[in-house]
């Protein structure tokens, strides 16, 4: 075991060479640059190469290109290139090629504050690209060593599901310094939780099967398999068509092979919900960092208060959200995203309400002050746009 | 293309009248008339062309650089079709 | 279906749902016998296409290994590719004029700047065709067309002193050639140098669209007229007025540059090689 002290952006780079990434491309952004910085270093060690695009739209394209080749391929930026990698990102996900996508998000929208903290793609990332019939997944670390394990994950989930995989991170996650245990050994990786899929090659002549099926290998070019894949609704051997039935297969397949399999992603964390608490908090990323201490503080004041840190952002973990509580979303924004979807997974006569911060972290004390309110029974102050009652 | 010696030899032209879109292009090139419009229909509904003349092919494939739907092959004649001019 | 269709494409698209009378046949026709002329096989080339008519109407028709890039990005696209395949396979994209001249220029000029090995068709209909006629980069000046009823004035890429094979070339490419259609052998000439060329090449291949373009430009549909329109403007002898089209292989300045994939070879080996000389 390989102990480091490092950042989220070298994490990252780490994770995606062990799980055999061969190709990065991408555009210089901030706070992702490091990666690109990471892996153009790190890429010839490891027979791979590292492309610095001319834009993200290229970025993008040519990380599907290299994977539709057979290579695994990756990408970073933040939100400013995420919103360009639509175009892209779409042609994979209905192409059902393997491929990583990493967002270090920073406050917005457009450019904002290039260095400081956001979380404003939340429903971005679950509609990443236009057209609808899809499901997205997205993960979303809020450690070093979680970087480094959710980017291996990432690739994993890539070849299975056969599609592109966000990583949700944040601008303290990419940027921030941790110490992080990079395995040497296959029982280190297996030790760590760490899976790894092979790259397989459909061999054809059925490329697109109606089905909810995972594990059915992509379409790889090259090995003359009679492969053919396209942006149009492919019928099941690739030839692009205008029957709605075949747009029905494809759209079937796209979102239930990802609904029909979410046991194999990973899962949601739960703080301290044993005895069932007056108040959970709710948050993902560089937040919930913050409050896990609020619910170690709270709780040394007697307050009964849980939290879910949620890992996998899309599908959305509905299940997490089965007690009837008061919920409070912790997040990094002023419009309020992840809040929404609690609203909508909680039970009927629970309550969810709002905590945003924008471009920077909330603190311990207002969270439990805010905690300790709502356990009162007391209305959330509304604090103009930063605090109220959803 | 089309030369002295070639004109001494036979070829071979064959129309694929189902993959003919009646587009013409092969009419309007020909120098010899090799080609006419049919009086019929073929299964997409197009009045196809088809070889009327082939034995006046002089084998310049004008026609088939010009056919867009791969439906017009020319080729030098062999064994018997091109003994029977020689003879 | 002919030889080079029985050797080289699938039957299922062939004859594909073109006009009658798209010219769009007579340059997928003149690079299936570039290839066959070659001596290529299948398994030795990948396909990529476009949007628009010419990406639509040649995609998944070679029977090998095929796809299709969202609008303009099959050449970032194919520079991914040819990290990930054996140098010895061609990469032929088949793509539009608004593919290459217009929404993906930028990338276009990037894969000849890195001289990615493939080769570039670039099938051209004067404009947006399959959308039903508007104009486009290369429509001819002053044109009637759906977006433009009182004449397109939006200067094109390929007249008044303006060349987009200027454009490329002086992003790097290092193989261009120019021809019709309707051209012979000659083009299929320019199209097997291209595809022989290690690096980035291009053919730009005009071909008539008679349901959209001629029909309100010359107010036919003809393809004879269309037909004699071309070849009258196609190297002209004497001056003419509009649009006139050099054909032929067009010169560039430096055809030698190390290729984008072997240079990252390089990289990757020269960076493998000092590691191995620093262990010693």
């Amino acid at each position: 075991m390989k102990r480091l002290f490092d950042t989220g952006n070298a994490a990252i780079t780490e994770g995606a060479i062990l799980a055999g990434c061969k190709v990065f491309a991408g555009y210089p952004i901030t706070p992702a640059t490091e990666i690109a910085e990471n892996m153009s270093r790190r890429l010839p060690h490891e027979n791979g190469f590292y492309v610095q695009a001319e834009d993200e739209l290229a970025a993008l394209h040519i990380c599907i290109g290299a994977s539709l080749g057979g290579l695994k391929a990756m990408t970073a930026t933040s939100g400013p290139g995420y919103i360009l990698y639509a175009d892209p990102y779409g042609w994979a996900l209905g192409s059902e090629i393997p491929v990583v996508v990493l967002n270090a998000q920073r406050v917005g929208p457009v450019s904002g504050i290039t260095g400081a903290p956001g979380q404003g793609e939340f429903y971005l990332s679950r509609y990443p690209t236009h057209g609808g019939n899809f499901e997205s997944i997205v993960l979303a670390p809020n450690s070093v060593q979680e970087a480094f394990s959710l980017t291996v994950e990432a690739f994993y989930l890539a070849e299975r599901f056969r599609m592109p995989i966000t990583i949700l991170a944040d601008q303290i996650v990419t940027d921030g310094w941790e110490s992080l245990l990079v395995p040497e050994t296959e029982d280190e990786i297996k030790q760590m939780g760490l899976r790894i899929a092979t790259r397989k090659i459909n061999q054809g002549p059925e490329f697109y099967p109606a089905t909810d099926e995972i594990d059915v290998p992509p379409v790889v070019l090259g090995h003359n398999t009679g492969a053919a894949c396209s942006d149009w609704t492919p019928t099941s051997d690739g030839y692009d068509t205008e029957e709605v039935i075949w747009q029905h297969k494809h759209a079937y397949r796209l979102i239930y092979k990802v609904r029909n399999h979410q046991d194999i992603l990973p899962h949601y964390e739960e703080i301290a919900l044993d005895d069932n608490p007056d108040v959970i908090l709710v948050a993902y990323g560089s937040p919930s960092r913050v409050v896990k201490s609020a619910v170690r503080a709270a709780r040394e004041q007697g307050l009964k208060v849980g939290a879910i840190r949620l890992i996998t952002l899309w599908p959305f973990p509905d299940k997490a959200f089965e007690r009837s509580v008061k919920y409070l979303s912790v997040e990094l924004n002023f419009d309020g995203q992840l809040v929404r979807e609690v609203q909508r997974a909680m039970p009927k006569g629970s309550e969810v309400h709002f905590l945003g911060r924008c471009g920077e972290l909330p603190k311990v004390t207002e969270l439990v002050e805010a905690a300790r309110t709502l356990i009162n029974n007391q209305p959330l102050e509304s604090i103009q746009w930063q605090r109220e009652a959803w | 293309m089309a030369n002295e010696a070639e004109n001494n030899r036979r070829f071979k032209v064959e129309l694929d009248e189902q993959a003919c879109k009646a587009c013409k292009y092969c009419l309007a090139a020909c120098p010899r008339g090799v080609f006419v419009q049919a009086d019929y229909f073929n299964e997409k509904g197009y009045r196809p062309v088809r070889v009327k003349a082939p034995d006046d092919c002089i084998g310049c494939k004008r026609c088939f650089f010009l056919c867009p739907d791969f439906a017009i092959d020319v080729e030098a004649a062999t064994g018997e079709d091109a003994n029977e001019k020689t003879v | 279906m002919d030889y080079l269709a029985r050797k080289y494409l699938r039957g299922r698209k062939i004859p594909s749902s073109a006009c009658s009378g798209c010219g769009l046949g007579q340059v997928h026709k003149k690079v299936l016998m570039a290839i066959d002329q070659i001596g290529l096989t299948t398994g030795d080339v990948v396909w990529g296409t476009g949007i628009g008519c010419s990406g639509r109407q040649t995609f998944n028709t070679w029977n090998g290994d095929n796809f299709a890039g969202t609008h303009g990005r099959v050449y970032a696209i194919a520079t991914g590719l040819r990290l990930a395949l054996p140098p010895s396979k061609k990469i032929i994209l088949t793509v539009g004029d608004g593919d290459a001249f217009g929404i993906g220029l930028l990338h276009l000029l990037h894969a000849a700047r890195r001289n990615v090995d493939m080769t570039v068709i670039v099938a051209d209909n004067f404009g947006f065709q399959s959308t039903g006629g508007q104009y486009g980069l290369t429509t001819p000046d002053g044109s009637v067309t759906d977006s433009s009823p009182y004449g397109m004035r939006d200067p094109n890429w390929v007249q008044d002193g303006r060349d987009i094979l200027d454009i490329v070339k002086g992003a790097g490419a290092g193989f261009l050639a120019r021809h019709t259609s309707i051209e012979g052998q000659n083009a299929v000439e320019s199209i097997k140098q291209a595809i022989r060329f290690k690096g980035f090449s291009l053919v730009h291949i005009i071909y008539p669209c008679v349901t959209n373009y001629f029909s309100k430009a010359l107010g036919t549909r003809d393809p004879e007229v269309a037909c004699r329109w071309l070849t009258e403007r196609t190297n002209p002898k004497t001056e003419i007025e509009g649009l006139t089209i050099k054909t032929g292989i067009y010169p560039v300045t430096d055809g030698n540059r190390l290729e984008f994939s072997e240079q990252m070879q390089q990289i990757t080996q020269a960076v493998q090689r000092e590691k191995s000389n620093g262990a010693n």
